[in-house]
């Protein structure tokens, strides 16, 4: 190396002082990133023994448990008592709507609508809004399906409107919960409000060619039978961590390197952030065989909801266009999870024009985020005080609008905290259903879909028996435990490694 | 993992940082994008895989013989 480079920073006399002062540097950096993970490690046993509450930093009250209905089903309505400061009483406004927001069951626990201040609810309530936060718990009921978790939440929404009489509620969607907000709505016509739904897939079959393979996973795997299988092998019971696995599969660089290496870098910076992240991220939930196996066949490998052929009960079936309430879809083209083909695409596969949309008197806004990721949608900060502050500022806005699909777009933030002064200039530009134009892969997918149901009657005719004969509660438990998203971090913790 | 807490709790009471400017910090970052960018390479080629894989086998030919 030429002298040159060291102009800057070292004489030519200085550079092993510089050396072993980066050396030091490095070690030091080393050994509080170890004790990061040590506590990570910590943290996660500590939640589990705490029965994995929700991660939100809001005080809050249980209003319902819906494991205690008839139909039961593990989740629970909660109303934000309180925030930190005196927020809620200065902004509170009993003009506006109650704000119910869903959390997905994605394989990790509740909270990430609320993880911080700024957030869907750390803005509902800045707006003014009455704020409801549907969570769940750890464990499904044994035997839970689809159709139970439906009239659960149906059962919360008619709670909240009764306790709000003449304002609707506005449902508030997270990614995987935003197809059950969808299927709500669909069945609740007159008792919702508008319906955000982020992130969230309705159209499973679409996306980008070479940057979206999850919706391939189940035609390479042969179809759901391996869903059928993790669920047997787990006595029932399909581990989240399999699901929180798959996500971190689609970016290696990230999952292997550049989240260890930012923080390893800015251990400072970064080891709080990354502290209350991981908190969340390691809190492996539940799902019961029959809800896993229903959402797997008949929605990602099935395509059946933009099809109307979902049929939670044995006779109703949900059509999409039942739904009657305004919806805001709020999509991101960095989200290699539910990119926004696959939040849009049914728009024209259940309204084939402009002119059927609008003769169905329905209201459809979509709103694209040109970068931010999956996950950045319901945590970013920026993302919260920009995208889900300016939607809940005109939510009231949308049940006076024309029937059509429109864009929203919003400029000109003012930066003003003051929650009683509008932030933002939304408009909303009318947009052609023709002009939502997604490539077809139909056939494609039509043959994983028979192919798989080929592959899961053989799998529980000749395989699924033996499986669940042989199955115990202690197999099912080892498993778990032994599953290399617990054993990874587990690792690390002074109970697993005291030394 | 006992003696790692003692000993991050001791470099906390003495850090001893280094401007991120610094040539070896550099170096670090260079090396740290490169092993990143490997992966993502290797992260696009398996979704090229996939999605070739994906229209191999469903994408028509056998299929469409036998449809």
């Amino acid at each position: 190396m030429s002298s040159d480079t060291w102009d800057c920073h070292s004489t030519p006399t200085s550079w092993p002082f510089d050396l072993a002062a980066y050396q030091l540097d490095l070690w030091q950096r080393g050994v509080r990133y170890l004790d990061t993970l040590r506590e990570r490690a910590n943290n996660m046993l500590e939640h589990e023994r705490a029965g994995k509450p929700p991660l939100l930093d809001f005080d809050y009250e249980t209003i319902l448990d819906g494991r205690r209905l008839e139909g039961p089903a593990n989740y629970a309505l909660l109303r934000v008592t309180r925030v930190g400061d005196d927020c809620l009483e200065d902004c509170f406004d009993e003009t506006r709507p109650p704000v119910v927001i869903v959390d997905p069951r994605a394989g990790h626990g509740p909270g990430i609508g609320g993880f911080k201040r700024d957030s869907e609810v750390g803005m509902a309530l800045h707006e003014g809004h009455p704020v409801y936060f549907v969570i769940f718990f750890p464990e499904p009921v044994p035997g839970q399906t689809l159709e139970d978790v439906l009239h659960v939440l149906r059962r919360f929404v008619e709670t909240v409107a009764e306790r709000h009489p003449g304002q609707p509620p506005v449902l508030y969607g997270n990614c995987q919960a935003g197809w059950a907000i969808a299927l709500l709505c669909a069945d609740c016509e007159g008792l919702v409000g508008p319906a955000v739904l982020n992130g969230s897939p309705l159209s499973y079959w679409s996306g980008e060619s070479g940057v979206n393979p999850m919706r391939l996973a189940g035609g390479l795997l042969g179809g759901a039978w391996l869903t059928h299988l993790l669920a047997d092998l787990g006595d029932g019971r399909f581990d989240g961590a399999h699901l929180a696995t798959n996500f971190e599969s689609l970016k290696p660089a990230n999952t292997l390197w550049q989240k260890d290496y930012q923080l390893f870098a800015d251990i400072d910076g970064q080891r709080e952030r990354f502290l209350d992240f991981e908190r969340w991220w390691t809190g492996f939930y539940a799902l019961s065989k029959e809800e896993i196996t229903a959402i797997v066949e008949n929605l990602f490998v099935g395509n059946q909801l933009e099809r109307g052929e979902l049929q939670v009960c044995p006779g109703c079936t949900i059509d999409l266009r039942r739904i009657r309430n305004p919806l805001v879809i709020f999509a991101s083209s960095g989200d290699n999870i539910t990119p926004p083909h696959q939040a849009l695409n049914w728009i024209p596969a259940v309204y084939p024009s402009t002119e059927a949309l609008k003769a169905a008197d329905q209201r459809i806004v979509y709103l694209l985020n040109p970068h931010v990721g999956h996950l950045g949608i319901f945590v970013s900060s920026k993302v919260a005080r920009l995208e889900h502050r300016a939607i809940l500022e005109s939510v009231g806005e949308l049940n006076d609008m024309a029937p059509g699909l429109y864009e929203m777009r919003i400029d000109n933030p003012t930066g003003d905290p003051d929650c009683h002064k509008p932030q933002f200039q939304v408009h909303f530009e009318e947009r052609r259903v023709e002009d939502l134009d997604y490539p077809d892969q139909a056939p494609a997918f039509d043959r994983v879909r028979a192919l798989s149901e080929h592959n899961v009657a053989l799998y529980e005719t000749f395989v699924g028996p033996w499986v669940r004969f042989y199955t115990t509660p202690w197999s099912a438990e080892a498993l778990r435990q032994l599953h290399p998203a617990r054993t990874s971090r587990l690792m690390l913790s002074e109970r697993f490694s005291p030394g | 993992m006992t003696g790692v807490k003692w000993l991050a709790e001791m470099v906390e009471t003495a850090p001893a940082p280094i401007d991120s400017d610094t040539p070896y910090r550099q170096w670090e970052t260079l090396v740290s994008d490169a092993i990143a960018s490997t992966l993502e390479l290797a992260g696009t080629t398996r979704d090229s895989l996939y999605e070739m894989g994906f229209h191999s086998l469903y994408g028509g030919g056998w299929w469409s013989q036998n449809e």
